[in-house]
């Protein structure tokens, strides 16, 4: 990655233009031309920097709900537990961390009982006694952006 | 939310994709939904307009442009001093998302921030540092160890 490259990052994270011919205008923003932006964004997501350049909806907007959770599950069952909580499609993210609570996903559903559908499965199929729900209580920031020219 | 048209609901579909790749990338997405590029970009005025589409831009791979530190920090904060405290939280540019999230018993802490950067010592002591300055003393930094997985949200499947 080139500076050129780091620039157009970060330039994409902010969104494009939603005018006609985005990446003429981001061309004259970073002083090269139409041709130069498309290729270096093809070749971006080649190589595995861009994981997806396309639209990011809001959920809530959208009629669905979010909430977190957390669960403990034993090394034994880790797996397994994983494979079952991956398999739901209302699962966007999902990570092992360190901590008592080992397992945290992000679950969105239209109607809650799409939610204990999944918890009370988990609960059932693995006897899970640690499974918590974290519904938001209020929102402080929500900005994703990774700055690729400093940080 | 209002009932959607066929065409709102594939240019969704496509959108929850990556725009085609193409010198202008609007015009090829209208050529594949039958619209023309200035109806296209309507369209997506409208969608950002509802409220329903916040932006068309990049998700990164953080990780592999060194962003390989990633947290989720949650803090235990007294609930008059909250407010205040997340406000806070949200002015470091460590700070991707901070929420305050419901609490229990077993589990007490109620204000949560997820944290990202080249350094894991950088998230470490920042974590500390703002824990000291607000008199937080219940705290823990879960870190990723394994992305199990990670996907946009599939709205029509």
């Amino acid at each position: 990655m080139d500076a050129l490259d780091r620039k157009l990052l970060n330039l994409l994270q902010e969104g494009l233009p939603l005018e006609k011919d985005p990446y003429a205008i981001v061309s004259r923003q970073l002083g090269v031309t139409r041709s130069e932006v498309a290729e270096r964004i093809k070749r971006l997501l080649n190589e595995g920097y861009i994981r997806r350049l396309g639209g990011t909806f809001d959920s809530k907007a959208m009629g669905y709900e979010s909430i977190l959770v957390g669960l403990r599950a034993s090394e034994e069952q880790f797996a397994d537990v994983a494979r079952y909580v991956n398999a739901c499609p209302g699962v966007t993210h999902n990570y092992r961390r360190s901590g008592f609570l080992n397992m945290w996903f992000t679950l969105s559903f239209c109607s809650s009982a799409q939610k204990e559908a999944l918890l009370q499965g988990l609960r059932d199929t693995f006897a899970l006694s640690d499974v918590f729900e974290f519904p938001k209580v209020k929102s402080f920031k929500l900005r994703v952006f990774f700055d690729m020219e400093g940080g | 939310m209002k009932p959607m048209d066929a065409v709102e609901r594939q240019l969704i579909k496509a959108l929850q994709g990556s725009l085609p790749l193409a010198e202008n990338p609007y015009q090829a997405l209208g050529e594949r939904l039958g619209l023309s590029e200035e109806e296209l970009v309507q369209r997506l005025a409208a969608l950002k307009a509802s409220g329903c589409l916040k932006r068309i831009g990049a998700i990164l791979r953080h990780q592999q442009s060194g962003y390989r530190a990633n947290a989720l920090a949650v803090f235990l904060v007294d609930a008059a001093a909250i407010d205040a405290v997340g406000q806070a939280l949200a002015q470091s540019p460590l700070v991707s998302h901070s929420y305050e999230r419901k609490a229990y018993d077993a589990w007490p802490y109620n204000l949560y921030a997820m944290l990202h950067s080249r350094d894991a010592q950088k998230i470490d002591a920042f974590v500390h540092g703002f824990a000291a300055a607000h008199g937080i003393t219940r705290f823990e930094i879960l870190d990723s160890q394994e992305e199990l997985k990670k996907t946009s949200m599939t709205y029509y499947p």
